[in-house]
């Protein structure tokens, strides 16, 4: 890969930036080879050419003051930074930057436990540390808290919530759970929001809105500050925990499944993240399309019969979990199994029925328990070198909007060439449709494919009222021309609030498709 | 001569990387001309090298069941060498440039996160393999 300059910025200039860099953080934290030291600041998983997203260079600070160094030499420069912190942001877009030439703000160097409060139950975490960092950490410590983790294990506590991430614990919805931030803004300020702001408060982390407007969401999936610093709730490890799956015969059974969920989810008598997974999701990680097929196109209805019943599962598979005492555990799993059992060919199954070697169940298992893993890494291997983005669009949650959210994504994908394999996650009152877009890494033919087809997606989500939870860093700037309500009142909301805290518009600029005013020509 | 099987499987795997890769291979790191397969690792940059592979590698290259790194490389070299640690062929250059670059599902480790004495350490620990389990 060539190596590049930040936009706007000539050769000789750079040269002065990285060396005020290094100046703060050293040289060993300052990072321009674009052989050896920028590839893995790069995406993994792109549609596009990885020109695009080719960083000039990524500087890795590690404190608040070396951070504020940082943006200062960023602001003199006007050099665009992009910010990551565990950077295993994959399926949307890694560390890559928005724009080819940006400076990665890498904060993994950022990685203290600040603090485990095993009375409340919470820990105060920087942003480089990682599911499995903290997981560790409890277990040295012997706490009895649990982490609730993203599939990947591997990513960020921190940066997971400030993408609206989601686990599979009680304790999913990530943003719900995070209380009391730090944030650096792109003058060198630091804020504490919520009761943070009061010195010497007793409760940053224990009430979340603070006193007058609460401002937290204005740094999550944005590009108006840097977050230092997060309180994330951790749910005490319950008296019992006992996860379970049901399988669904038909492909048709989504729309039963949906409506039996959704008062079940209302009335929190199924309190985890709710998964309906389709039959391919909990094939691919455990076989691989050539084992079952090797004809071009997606796989026949023949062919998925056969997979079920190889691997024991239904064309619709729920996952959920009791946790309390058994008592409760009993009472609730009543409710639980009645109202599916309504529905024909519904079987049930609990940790001893199914199969030991049956990978998808063992990571969901974990999952539910908040146990770091990789393992749902492995639905890549479906195919050989393997990667995908994923389509995120959000709906109500019943039966006739997953019905038409599946067909609607299902049938375009099938159309294009590709297997459908994707989820329904139920918060609370929402779903989250996650659509699993595989692809050969290295068959620029199918990329181009799968880029054309999820551009395609976004167009008929929104024609029908859906839009998208969080994106890749290449669907930016077409998602977010979606949510266009109003002559796009709220993308010129977002754009004067940019203005007035990044006037030098160094912060990851395209984020989410707010530009700074220096840059909003190139909106793409 | 040692050294020398060491450099022709390692040409080997290159090769196999750059078919793989997509022929970015020859760039490579020129810090690393000289292969530090050729000394052996002291025991300490041993016990480093296995003390990152606990931390970074393990969680998708463990032997067993769930592991995506070990499976993907059981499709390539069969499931006894499917776990790094049961590996006997690894050298440090493979390593240090699959770890910087990524291969198939996996992405590539950045400076930021393992620097390259770091690398080094599991560059030299993954070579000294196979390290059978429950030994060190
Ligand atoms: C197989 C697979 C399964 C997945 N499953 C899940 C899942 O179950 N749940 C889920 O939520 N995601 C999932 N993902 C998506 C993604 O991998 C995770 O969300 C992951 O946690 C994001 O990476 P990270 O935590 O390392 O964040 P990072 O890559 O560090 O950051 C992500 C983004 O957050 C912003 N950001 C980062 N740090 C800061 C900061 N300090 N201040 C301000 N903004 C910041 C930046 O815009 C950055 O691009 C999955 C991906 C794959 C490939």
């Amino acid at each position: 890969m060539e190596a590049v300059l930040p936009p706007g910025i000539k050769r000789e200039q750079f040269a002065a930036l990285v060396a005020d860099l290094q100046k703060v953080v050293g040289r060993e934290h300052v990072f321009t080879d674009a052989q050896w030291e920028l590839p893995a600041y790069n995406d993994a998983y792109l549609t596009t050419p990885a020109e695009l997203h080719q960083p000039s260079a990524a500087v890795a600070p590690a404190n608040v003051e070396e951070l504020q160094r940082v943006l200062e030499v960023a602001r003199h420069y006007k050099a665009p930074l992009w910010t990551v912190s565990t950077g295993k942001n994959f399926a949307y877009g890694g560390p890559a930057p928005r724009k080819a030439g940006y400076i990665v703000l890498d904060l993994k160097r950022m990685n203290r436990i600040l603090e485990v409060n095993e009375k409340h139950g919470y820990a105060v975490v920087e942003p480089g540390v990682s599911y499995l960092d903290l997981y560790r950490h409890l277990q040295k410590i012997g706490s009895k808290l649990w982490v609730d983790c993203a599939a990947p294990g591997w990513g960020g506590v921190l940066p997971n919530m400030t993408e609206h991430g989601v686990g599979y614990t009680p304790y999913g919805d990530h943003v719900t759970m995070q209380c009391g931030m730090q944030v650096v803004m792109a003058d060198g300020t630091i804020v504490n929001t919520g009761m943070g702001a009061l010195p010497g408060s007793q409760t940053s982390h224990l009430y979340k809105y603070g006193f007058g407007p609460s401002v937290d969401g204005l740094f999550t999936q944005s590009n108006f500050g840097v977050v230092t610093q997060i309180g994330i709730w951790l749910m005490p490890e319950p008296p019992g925990y006992r996860p379970y799956m049901i399988t669904f015969e038909k492909e048709s059974d989504l729309h039963a499944i949906t409506e039996v969920l959704r008062p079940l989810k209302v009335n929190m008598l199924v309190p985890a993240v709710a998964m309906t997974v389709e039959m391919l999701w909990e094939a691919a990680v455990q076989v691989t399309r050539r084992d079952y097929y090797t004809g071009k196109g997606p796989i026949p209805d023949s062919v998925r019969k056969k997979m079920r019943s190889d691997l024991k599962i239904g064309a619709w598979n729920f996952y959920g979990a009791l946790y309390g005492p058994p008592p409760m555990m009993d009472n609730t799993w009543e409710v639980v199994r009645d109202a599916f059992a309504s529905i024909p060919g519904a079987k049930f199954y609990f940790d001893e029925d199914r199969p030991a070697d049956d990978a998808a169940w063992q990571y969901r298992k974990k999952l539910g328990a908040g146990i770091p893993n990789m393992t749902e890494y492995s639905v890549m291997n479906w195919i050989p070198n393997g990667a995908h983005i994923d389509f995120s669009p959000i709906s109500p949650v019943t039966g006739d909007d997953a019905t038409k959210q599946y067909e609607l994504i299902r049938d375009r994908c099938n159309k294009a060439g590709f297997d459908y394999c994707g989820e329904f996650a139920v918060g609370w009152r929402d779903m989250h449709h996650i659509f699993c877009l595989t692809f050969d890494r290295y068959d620029a033919k199918q990329k181009a494919r799968a880029n054309k087809l999820f551009g395609e997606l976004v167009d008929a989500a929104a024609a029908a009222g859906y839009g998208e939870y969080r994106t890749h860093i290449d669907f930016m700037d077409r998602i977010a021309g979606t949510y266009n309500w109003n002559d796009s009142a709220l993308l010129r909301m977002h754009e004067k609030v940019k203005d007035a805290v990044d006037p030098s518009g160094i912060l990851s600029p395209g984020k989410m498709g707010i530009w700074p005013k220096s840059m909003r020509k190139g909106r793409a | 001569m040692k050294v020398a099987l060491l450099l022709k499987s390692m040409m080997k795997q290159r090769l196999l990387g750059a078919v793989l890769i997509g022929g970015i291979v020859g760039a490579g790191n020129t810090a690393y001309a000289a292969d530090a397969a050729a000394v052996p690792a002291s025991p300490a940059i041993l016990a480093q090298g296995e003390a990152v592979y606990q931390h970074y590698c393990t969680i998708c290259h463990e032997r067993g069941l769930g592991y995506p790194g070990t499976e993907a490389l059981g499709f390539l070299y069969g499931k006894d060498k499917a776990a790094l640690a049961d590996r006997d062929n690894l050298v440090p250059d493979f390593v240090r440039y699959i770890v910087r670059n990524g291969r198939g599902l996996m992405p590539g480790f950045r400076m930021g996160e393992l620097n390259n004495q770091e690398l080094d350490a599991l560059a030299a620990y993954l070579s000294a393999g196979p390290h059978p389990a429950g030994k060190k």
